[in-house]
């Protein structure tokens, strides 16, 4: 687009580019070969050489998911706005950047003027407060507060995450929470930048050092929002009403605690999608067998959601009827995976190790599930075909998935 | 981009709710590296069982459903941000999509290729659905220059809102790329005042 209108790129420097979506999980060090992929990823490398932008492509050390290096490299940082051709861009607003997902016609407005234009959206505040049960995990919360308010209720809007839950998580599970904000419909998800965020981001990679992140720290300071500050929309939920959830439907707004009963709606879409998915309403999914687990995806391929999903693991066998996979977010995460001997307990207990990238999550490469199967997956669409054609998702935390790899049937981890 | 003004033109009906823009085009046809030739795909899953056989229920599929208008339930174009679910539609031939709500970025993404997506109120939206039912060859014209819906053989007339600078790019075929540039300085002033 660019090139037929000779525009060249306005802040090369300010432009960060990695190779996740189409990459194959397996023998990255040999020719991509689907050859549609290896086209479009030449191509992103030499646009990347040509225009002078760093790209930590195939067989870098930093290649990854997008928003699982942004972060673990210090390019996220707090106070930036940050776009990218991926909705899941809401991921880095866990930092309190404004962050969010545009099309392809936008990334072309950003490379020629560093501006993209928008409609100012709405304010949204869900707050969490109280006690979580041991057992929740942050894809818990996240798709609990979707659960309750549906696949378009943040459409139009930016969601602040506040109360005491979000204070007290981990800046991995900060990200897991805004990740999904554009499932309930929001562009952008943000938290308020603290102290555990001032600690992920120094020493990373590309973040300030000494007085220039001290100085940084003091601005990061001002961005939280100001008491008394009011919202277009607002939300406020118990934490101690939560629990394992699971999705059971084609949209991620259609999840249950995972001990509940499939709701009943007499509504057309809703039939379209239970019969998709092979399930009747008023009936339970636990205990219902399985065939494939999938823990990965930009929602929960860090190192934590790996040292729970381990932690589960460790001891026991996957059952002979599942087909398990573990895909690390990124060459970092993958290392850190061996570095704290996780891959034997995966690899003893029968899941399959793989390289970094989207894989399962949207199925652009050979990672498939097949047709009917069921997938407990960490991803973040439950959408018909997504993880391959006539693919049933059903969505949940890392420790349900390693449970249910396990099992062979969906558990509730919150009466182990 | 083409202009658009003023469409005359039969609907196709898609009922389903929440269209994801996974179904819109599967993640598995996006590995491409220009924008044309998406129509082929457009709704693929719908349209084809896993063999390749014709899915003769699905509206595209259904002959006596033709035009560049698409109507559908709530909440269309929800999920992913791929751009190639507008370049699929407008590929395959729509230039308008009527729902009861559109997702942000597709939204965007429809304006930014010549699509016009006219949000309509649930009843609305109803009787154009029945309308469609009673008669499948019912015109709508879509005027944008007026911000107007008609679909005269129902006695239907709606107005919609479209953002003044989009309905300026739109009717004139003007891409956003092209006022960025032109701001240029204005850009350059607010990198120092931020540096």
């Amino acid at each position: 687009m660019l090139e037929e209108k000779g525009i060249p790129l306005f802040r090369p420097n300010q432009v960060v580019a990695t190779a996740d979506h189409n990459v194959p999980t397996e023998n990255q060090h040999l020719p991509i070969q689907d050859a549609l992929s290896r086209k479009q990823v030449s191509q992103l490398t030499k646009n990347c050489e040509e225009y002078g932008v760093n790209l930590f492509g195939l067989g870098h050390p930093y290649q990854g998911i997008v928003h699982v290096i942004g972060p673990e490299l210090g390019v996220t940082q707090p106070g930036m706005t940050m776009v990218c051709g991926d909705s899941h861009t809401s991921t880095h607003g866990a930092f309190g950047t404004i962050a969010f997902g545009i099309g392809t016609s936008q990334v072309a407005q950003v490379f020629a003027s560093q501006c993209v234009l928008v409609t100012k959206p709405k304010s949204m505040r869900v707050v969490v407060s109280g006690k979580l049960h041991p057992s929740v995990e942050p894809k818990d919360v996240v798709l609990y507060i979707i659960a309750k308010l549906g696949t378009d209720a943040g459409t139009g809007y930016f969601v602040e995450f506040a109360g005491n839950v979000f204070e007290q998580m981990s800046m991995e599970g900060r990200m897991t929470v805004c990740n999904m904000s554009i499932e309930m419909g929001a562009r952008g998800g943000m938290i308020a930048p603290d102290q555990t965020t001032f600690e992920y981001v120094s020493g990373r990679e590309f973040a300030p050092k000494g007085e220039a992140l001290a100085a940084k720290i003091a601005h990061w300071k001002t961005l939280p929002t100001d008491e008394g500050a009011t919202f277009d929309a607002e939300h406020h939920f118990d934490a101690a009403d939560i629990r394992p959830m699971i999705t059971y439907g084609t949209n991620p707004g259609m999840g249950i605690k995972i001990a509940d009963k499939i709701p009943s709606f007499d509504d057309a879409s809703f039939v379209k999608s239970l019969e998709y998915m092979g399930l009747e309403s008023d009936t339970y999914l636990l205990n219902m067998p399985i065939s494939h687990v999938f823990i990965g995806s930009c929602t929960n391929s860090r190192i934590e959601d790996f040292r729970a999903a381990a932690a589960h693991i460790k001891g026991k066998q996957k059952s002979p009827d599942v087909s398990a996979l573990i895909v690390p977010g990124s060459q970092q995460v993958a290392k850190q995976i061996v570095a704290e001997g996780l891959d034997e307990i995966f690899e003893s207990a029968g899941f399959k190790l793989r390289q970094p990238g989207c894989s399962a999550c949207l199925a652009m490469n050979d990672d498939k599930i097949p047709p009917g199967a069921y997938c407990v997956s960490t991803s973040n669409r439950n959408f018909e075909g997504r993880q391959g054609q006539g693919a049933r998702t059903l969505l949940a935390s890392p420790v349900t998935a390693a449970a249910a790899a396990v099992a062979g049937k969906i558990v509730d981890v919150s009466q182990l | 981009m083409e202009k658009f003004t003023l469409l005359k033109s039969s609907m196709v009906p898609l009922t389903v709710e929440n269209v994801d823009t996974d179904q819109i085009i599967p993640a598995r046809f996006l590995k491409a590296t220009d924008r044309k030739g998406f129509g082929e795909n457009l709704f693929r899953d719908w349209r084809f069982s896993t063999d390749g056989q014709i899915k003769k229920e699905f509206t595209l599929n259904q002959s006596q459903y033709k035009g560049a208008i698409l109507v559908a339930g709530n909440n269309f174009g929800c999920g992913s941000s791929r751009e190639h679910a507008a370049w699929a539609l407008a590929d395959y031939g729509f230039k308008v999509v009527i729902s009861s709500f559109f997702a942000d970025i597709f939204k965007g993404n429809a304006l930014n290729n010549g699509i016009l997506p006219i949000q309509v109120s649930p009843q609305d939206l109803q009787a154009i659905f029945t309308a469609i039912d009673r008669d499948t060859t019912i015109e709508a014209i879509v005027d944008l220059e007026d911000q107007k819906l008609r679909i005269n053989a129902a006695d239907i007339v709606v107005s919609f809102e479209i953002n003044d600078y989009k309905k300026m790019c739109l009717i004139n075929g003007y891409d956003d790329i092209d006022y960025l540039i032109s701001q240029k300085e204005a850009i350059e002033a607010f990198e120092q005042k931020r540096a």
